[in-house]
């Protein structure tokens, strides 16, 4: 009797020891799939870090660009205000100015005039699509000296009369 | 005839100086087309007919005066 219930014992004793080594291959197996998945996370986290990184590069590039865009259409809408202005002037006796009468009483003084304009708008846009200014242009300070167009961004260190 | 010009400079600029030596351009603000203004004005008041390629290569008011007097000595 005595003896059975050793047997039964060593049995139990036995079996839980199998479960238990069972038990620890299963964790140990588990802890190899956790430590797999962990290795492809953090390297997922890594390439997002990267991708983010990238993205508020692009966002600051963007932002400068944008900047720069802002700065140059503002020098356009002065550039403009220029181009109109030669249409409107208004003289000390407040006479308005008409361009098409005047182009009537001396049309090769307008076609002159008209002509070296034509020449100073084509570099205008030159300027405007990124062409680097001249020595010439740059140092022009003086009415006689700029591009009449578009001073804002042709002459920077011009200062209108 | 310079007191001509002058009157002319003055009606178009207001009241500034108008030594021989002051620029149409960097001194009064003038562009091409107030030129051609001046030289229309010009014409009216003298009865004349200033060179349109000349007015526009004039750059101080003694230049216009010379242009001026010139024009009227050579008709």
């Amino acid at each position: 009797m005595f003896s059975q219930i050793k047997l039964i014992l060593f049995f139990m004793l036995l079996s839980g020891a199998a479960g238990g080594l069972w038990y620890v291959q299963h964790l140990k197996a588990e802890n190899e799939i956790l430590k797999l998945n962990n290795e492809k996370l953090e390297g997922a986290v890594e390439s997002q870090k990267a991708v983010i990184e990238q993205q508020l590069k692009d966002i600051e590039d963007i932002q400068s660009i944008n900047k720069d865009l802002q700065a140059k259409n503002q020098k356009l809408t002065a550039d403009l205000n220029v181009a109109n202005e030669k249409f409107n002037k208004v003289n000390a006796s407040g006479e308005r100015r008409d361009v098409g009468a005047l182009a009537v009483a001396k049309p090769k003084s307008i076609q002159i005039i008209e002509s070296k304009r034509e020449k100073q708008r084509a570099r205008c846009f030159e300027i405007a699509q990124g062409s680097p200014l001249t020595e010439e242009e740059l140092n022009a300070t003086k009415k006689s000296q700029i591009n009449a167009e578009c001073p804002n961004i042709a002459n920077p260190n011009y200062t209108p009369y | 005839m310079k007191d001509t010009v002058l009157e002319v400079l003055k009606a178009h600029f207001g009241d500034k100086d108008f030594s021989d030596n002051v620029h149409l351009m960097d001194d009064l603000g003038a562009d091409e087309f107030d030129k051609v203004e001046i030289s229309v004005a010009l014409d009216g008041k003298l009865d004349i007919t200033l060179d349109e390629e000349k007015i526009l290569e004039v750059n101080t008011v003694g230049d216009l005066i010379t242009l001026v007097e010139s024009h009227v000595q050579s008709n």
